[in-house]
């Protein structure tokens, strides 16, 4: 069978090794790395198609980033990121040396957690200021623990608050018992707190018609 | 351009072209109204899917619920971004 060309793209470390992963990837291809100075991007051999965005293909693209994440601090590349060639890719990293080499600083050893709050069927928060007062509180609070933190779309009604933090890997456990308390001082809210995932919010590589460019936290 | 050139001849012989105009400009808005829609339409659909997610999350619907109403917005969100690709602003390009 003939070797695809193309590289899905999952991440970028910092690495100067070509180093396999195994048949992990999309499709079960082999996930390996592809080097440029001392970095390095992730990816797995890939037609040049549009990947749908169902859950099967978003596991597995996560499932790869998370397994990375066990050796080293990732920068993840956008969903269904998929390039032509080795050449391309090795020009893209070249030319997107210098913010991915700062990306990498300002992740490395951090997680995302995420955290949603949602109101159960006996929280009445009726009032939008009450609203506001208490996410400020427990945004507040847990941003104490965290370097960074972002909140996210509130995309149904019953969310209270969606939000991402930036933790060192060292304060996980820090961060997990401020949600155990917050829990319990605010029993009628329900959390869901989840992670670690790669930091999606904060740092991501995005390759449009414009090249490649490098989304940090705050930036659009 | 076949549309402008008739637009051209019939101003050269004096005649009006304000309806033809208008014609253009109702379509090129609906256009943008279309695009706006598409993606407003994809923004609900992916907002449905997270929502429903959240809900499998809660246990407040079951396994089957979920995978049923999943496949729903899934086929709902193949079918927009269908849409997108063969909106009319592009159908133009086809004809010309």
């Amino acid at each position: 069978m003939k070797k695809e060309e193309g590289k899905y793209f999952y991440c970028a470390i910092k690495s100067k090794e070509e180093k396999n992963f195994g048949k992990i990837g999309l499709n079960n291809e082999e996930v390996y790395t592809i080097p440029y100075g001392d970095i390095a991007a992730v990816v797995s051999d890939s037609p040049m198609t549009d990947y749908e965005l169902t859950e099967d293909n978003t596991k597995k693209h996560e499932n790869v980033i998370k397994e990375i994440m066990n050796q080293y601090s990732v920068v993840p590349a956008e969903f269904g990121t998929t390039i032509k060639n080795e050449i391309i890719l090795k020009r893209l990293l070249k030319k997107a040396y210098n913010p991915t080499a700062e990306s990498l600083k300002l992740v490395e050893n951090m997680v995302e957690l995420g955290v949603k709050i949602v109101q159960t069927d006996k929280t009445v928060l009726v009032d939008d200021q009450q609203k506001k007062i208490l996410t400020s509180e427990i945004t507040e609070s847990l941003k104490s623990k965290a370097k960074e933190a972002k909140t996210c779309d509130l995309f149904s009604e019953r969310l209270v608050l969606n939000a991402s933090f930036l933790v060192n890997k060292d304060r996980i456990d820090t961060f997990s018992e401020e949600i155990e308390r917050l829990k319990n001082k605010y029993q009628k809210l329900k959390f869901l707190y989840s992670g670690p995932w790669a930091p999606h919010n904060f740092v991501y590589i995005k390759i449009g018609t414009e090249g490649v460019e490098i989304k940090k936290s705050g930036s659009n | 351009m076949p549309f402008f050139i008739d637009d051209i001849f019939l101003e050269m012989l004096g005649l009006s072209v304000p309806p033809f105009d208008m014609i253009w400009l109702m379509e090129t808005i609906m256009d943008y109204g279309d695009e706006g829609r598409v993606k407003e339409n994809q923004k609900r659909i992916n907002n449905e899917l997270r929502e429903n997610r959240l809900l499998f999350e809660l246990g407040e619907i079951t396994k089957e619920e979920y995978e049923n109403q999943n496949n729903e917005l899934c086929h709902q969100r193949l079918m927009n971004k269908r849409l997108n690709i063969v909106r009319p602003s592009q159908r133009i390009n086809i004809l010309g």
